[in-house]
């Protein structure tokens, strides 16, 4: 039991503040707090315009619960709801202009932004609290045509596109949280991919809850024109709070004709003390929409952060021949929980959809997986392969399995396969017994048991990701 | 027709229940005014209720069902009919009253009206009936809980090992259209007993009814029942029916439910096992049709360690037809050692039918195995080609396919004894299944 006490006990690493002063909103929200957002970020009209739109549907909504998580009703007058590090001038321009205290962060976080940038080969839209810090490679990138830019510039630079594809897949109304965020929404990122370009390089962000109590709502888009693609990391750690912080995203994917996305997540937020105080509620809305025939979108996730998981990366296969993939492992240790899984709207004739998750629950998790897989009478010859499988270590967490399956014409199939097990004692022995220690051991299981998924991970991502987990994991079993 | 007023006849009929209870025991009539207070406060459901988010109940409410107390004389030819392959142990029950005159059973046997029982056996029956449902009460079965007037109590005795299977044939012959049935057995088998049953429920007359059922069933310690529902209601008739198995220390329950019958029907079978070492095995066969809905609910809630469970169900939907499945395998914190299984597949047959399936575990504990599957399909063209090849037109092909699928449920369940009753209704059902899809 002392080297499962010694990982429990560890300290979450990441847990740190960066004095900046911020420019915050006050506290609460209002038509005036999105017209305070609106003007900060000096956004035309229409922006400011369809905010209020979205606020004015929140306000008509009611907050759901239908979800297996539980949490203490979240006062939306007492967020801040945009705070931005103060900058010197316009913007910084290049990495010298960038604030000190914010790069020596990154450093600590180890995003490869300064000398790691070539070794890297990563463009990092680095989002610190709600403004865009620093975007590299721009130049690069635009030489073949792509935006890659924070949201904020975006609108301003390229409001056609924006006009275009803001909220074509997640409406407004879509749901509570999708209208909150619409409606204050601070920054995030916007990536344009041009017809038939292959991104040269793996797209990245950083995403950091800094100041204190500020819920960070990012939104993130991204268009890929006709027979184009791109592979979009995100990555998160949040620093060490008392209080719950809300972080409520929208992501959108649009993929035109034979384009792919592929969408990788490795959350690693604050995800509260042993006893469950603090931590982050991660709610998210991911949703991706096939729109052209051939069009692909592949979501990969790491879940070990947050207090709270509940998110549904999705996809609408609406393109004939399109493909849909889902992979995602999530991990729930201490008071954690996690109500994830995917939704893949099968409209296209012919769309193919693969779910592989794996959840792993230690001490007091609780994991869910909830998907739907829906194939319309119109989606002849589709095809669907969900595989869901848990992981318990500890008798008193918990692990759940709903997945739906609507099929409504003959030519089509859905196969779903779940199992719910615990480590396997002749695998722990066989180990043992070769001179490993039980953590090793351990280890090598889970990371076994999660290949599926890591496998689809970008190398940068892959290596993280294992870290991770057997931070989050090891020691939990005795 | 609104939600309230599709609720009016059932009231006015507890009205009248409630003024005949004079005779009746205190706990009874205590215990129909909490279901009928769960009726009224909860309504008829709507696919807006999770649970029912498949099913739409929208004929059973537009069209009002009222009571219809008739009990009909039954011709010489149609007993006949219903005794058939019945051996020893036969109880009838006609429009959900038990026919004494024309059930027997053999020794060791207790059957009678539950109206009687309720009065002789009111010290067994009280702290079961209506007891486990009241946790999960949905409307209906509190609906039938409310109203309970008759039905079928069945006691076997510690130790008996009842050698025939016991037919229960629930048989429905409605005079008038649009009426409404309620069906309530009750079944209790003592410590290390052992018995099979098989429920029927079957109908004369072609009108359109609506029936209830529910059935409860107690298993003591160590006893054993296999349990064979056959749904082939009439074509316009509509089924909900409610089975709720409590099972004790080591005793298993096997169960197999074909259903063919019914515009619209949902089997609900919700098995507890509340003691170690309990096992079930539920095993269930849907074939579809035209505008029919069949609709499966399980439930098995281990309660406590080393039981087992396994859940097999298979769905051949042909036609305009709906198939839904809403599997719940549910393992407390306590029930270590659990070992509990599910799959769920079903075949499409035509291009408009369609399925819905949900597979759902909920594990809270960990040292366990626990599994569900699901899959839809269709019949494998290179299978038929390889068929077609060798002579056999398509239909034949497409039947021994589908035939093939649906053996498999039958051979893998327990119940050996029904094997050939089973495979020849399910034949029977394919024929139609097949003509119906070439329309």
């Amino acid at each position: 039991m002392t080297d499962a006490e010694s990982f429990i006990n560890k300290d979450y690493a990441y847990g740190f503040v960066t004095p900046v002063e911020s420019d915050a909103a006050p506290r609460g929200l209002s038509e005036n707090t999105i017209r305070f957002i609106s003007q900060k970020k000096h956004e035309p009209v229409f922006m400011l315009e369809w905010r209020l739109a979205a606020y004015r549907e929140w306000l008509k909504m009611k907050e759901p619960d239908w979800s297996s998580v539980r949490y203490p009703k979240i006062d939306y007058q007492d967020i801040i709801y945009y705070s931005a590090p103060k900058q010197k001038k316009d913007g910084p321009q290049s990495l010298a202009d960038v604030d000190q205290e914010i790069l020596k962060t990154y450093e600590k976080l180890g995003i490869p932004l300064e000398e790691q940038k070539l070794l890297a080969g990563v463009a990092v839209d680095a989002v610190f609290d709600s403004v865009s810090v620093a975007t590299t490679y721009k130049a690069k990138l635009k030489e073949y045509g792509i935006i890659f830019c924070s949201f904020s510039e975006a609108v301003r630079e390229h409001p056609e596109l924006v006009k275009k594809y803001l909220g074509s897949v997640v409406p407004v109304k879509d749901n509570f949280f999708a209208a909150l965020n619409s409606a204050v929404f601070s920054d995030g990122s916007f990536c344009y991919i041009p017809k038939g370009v292959r991104c040269p390089m793996e797209l990245s962000t950083y995403f950091r809850i800094n100041a204190m109590d500020t819920g960070q709502f990012e939104r993130t888009l991204i268009v890929a024109d006709e027979g184009s693609f791109v592979s979009y990391l995100e990555g998160c750690t949040a620093p060490i709070r008392d209080k719950n912080q809300l972080h409520a995203a929208v992501v959108e994917l649009v993929a035109h004709e034979k384009a792919s996305i592929k969408y990788s997540t490795v959350q690693n937020w604050y995800a509260g003390d042993r006893e469950g105080k603090g931590g982050i509620y991660n709610f998210v809305t991911k949703r991706g929409l096939c729109q052209g025939a051939h069009s692909k979108i592949s979501w990969t996730q790491v879940e070990t952060g947050s207090a709270i998981t509940w998110k549904y990366p999705s996809c609408i296969l609406q393109g004939d021949h399109s493909i849909g993939e889902f992979y995602s492992v999530a991990v729930v240790n201490n008071h954690q929980q996690a109500d994830t899984g995917t939704k893949m709207i099968h409209l296209g004739r012919h769309t193919k959809s693969t779910i592989i998750s794996k959840g792993v629950s230690a001490r007091f998790g609780k994991n869910t997986y909830r998907g739907l897989v829906k194939i319309v009478p119109r989606a002849e010859g589709s095809r669907n392969y969900t595989q869901c499988d848990s992981l318990l270590m500890g008798d008193r967490c918990s692990a759940n399995t709903f997945p739906t399956i609507e099929v409504n014409n003959r030519t089509s199939r859905a196969e779903h396969e779940a199992t719910t097990s615990r480590i396997n004692e002749d695998q722990l022995f066989y180990c043992r017994q070769r001179g490993m220690s039980a953590e090793n051991a351990i280890s090598m299981i889970v990371h076994g048991f999660c290949k599926e998924v890591f496998k689809n991970l970008p190398m940068e991502f892959a290596v993280e990701a294992q870290r991770l987990m057997s931070v989050s994991l090891e020691g939990s079993v005795g | 027709m609104s939600k309230d007023r599709a609720m009016d006849p059932y009231l006015r009929a507890f009205e009248i229940v409630k003024k005949n209870a004079s005779s009746q025991p205190v706990w009874l009539l205590r215990l129909r005014e909490e279901a009928m207070a769960t009726f009224t406060q909860k309504g008829f459901p709507t696919m807006k209720d999770e649970a029912w988010r498949y099913t739409d109940l929208a004929p059973i409410l537009e069209s009002s069902f009222d009571f219809d107390g008739a009990i009909p004389k039954l011709s010489l030819e149609t007993l006949e009919g219903l005794k058939r392959n019945s051996g020893r142990n036969f109880l009838l029950v006609v429009n959900g009253k038990f026919s004494r005159e024309h059930s027997f059973v053999e020794e060791g046997v207790e059957a009678m009206d539950l109206a009687d029982a309720i009065v002789s056996r009111s010290d067994l029956l009280e702290p079961y009936l209506g007891r486990c449902l009241a946790s999960g009460h949905d409307a209906f079965s509190a609906l039938n809980t409310g109203l309970l007037k008759q039905g079928l109590y069945i006691r076997i005795s510690d130790n008996l090992i009842v050698k025939e299977p016991i037919h229960i044939v629930s048989y429905v012959y409605a005079a008038r259209a649009r009426s409404v049935f309620q069906v309530r057995n009750f079944l209790a088998m003592g410590k290390k007993s052992k018995a099979a049953i098989v429920e029927t429920h079957t109908a004369g007359s072609g009108e359109s009814y609506f029936t209830n059922a529910v059935m409860e069933i107690v298993l003591e310690e160590g006893a054993r029942m296999e349990h064979c529902k056959i749904q082939r209601e009439n074509s316009d008739a509509f089924h909900i029916a409610m089975s709720h198995v409590v099972q004790r220390r080591e005793s298993s329950f096997v169960s197999f439910a074909l259903s063919t019958g019914a515009r619209l029907m949902r089997n609900d079978c919700r098995v507890a096992l509340t003691a170690e070492g309990a096992s079930c095995e539920l095993n269930g066969l849907y074939l579809g049709d035209k505008d029919q809905v069949l609709d499966h609910q399980t439930l098995v809630d281990h309660q406590k360690p080393d039981g087992k469970s396994d859940q097999f169900f298979k769905g051949l939907l042909a036609g305009n037809s709906r198939g839904v499945f809403h599997g719940q395998v549910m393992v407390r914190q306590d029930a270590q050692r659990t070992d509990a299984h599910q799959t769920h597949k079903s075949l499409l047959l035509s291009d408009a039918a369609r399925v819905n399936a949900q597979p759902q575990l909920e594990i809270l504990a960990d040292d366990v195995k626990c599994s569900h599957g699901a899959a839809v399909g269709q019949l494998q063209e290179d299978a038929i080609f390889y068929l077609r090849a060798r002579g056999i037109g398509e239909k034949e092909a497409g039947r021994m396919l589908a035939q093939g699928f649906a053996r498999e449920v039958i051979e893998r369940s327990s119940l050996g004894f029904m094997k050939e009753t089973l495979l020849e209704l399910v034949n029977e059902k394919l024929m139609q299944q097949l003509c119906s899809g070439k329309e």
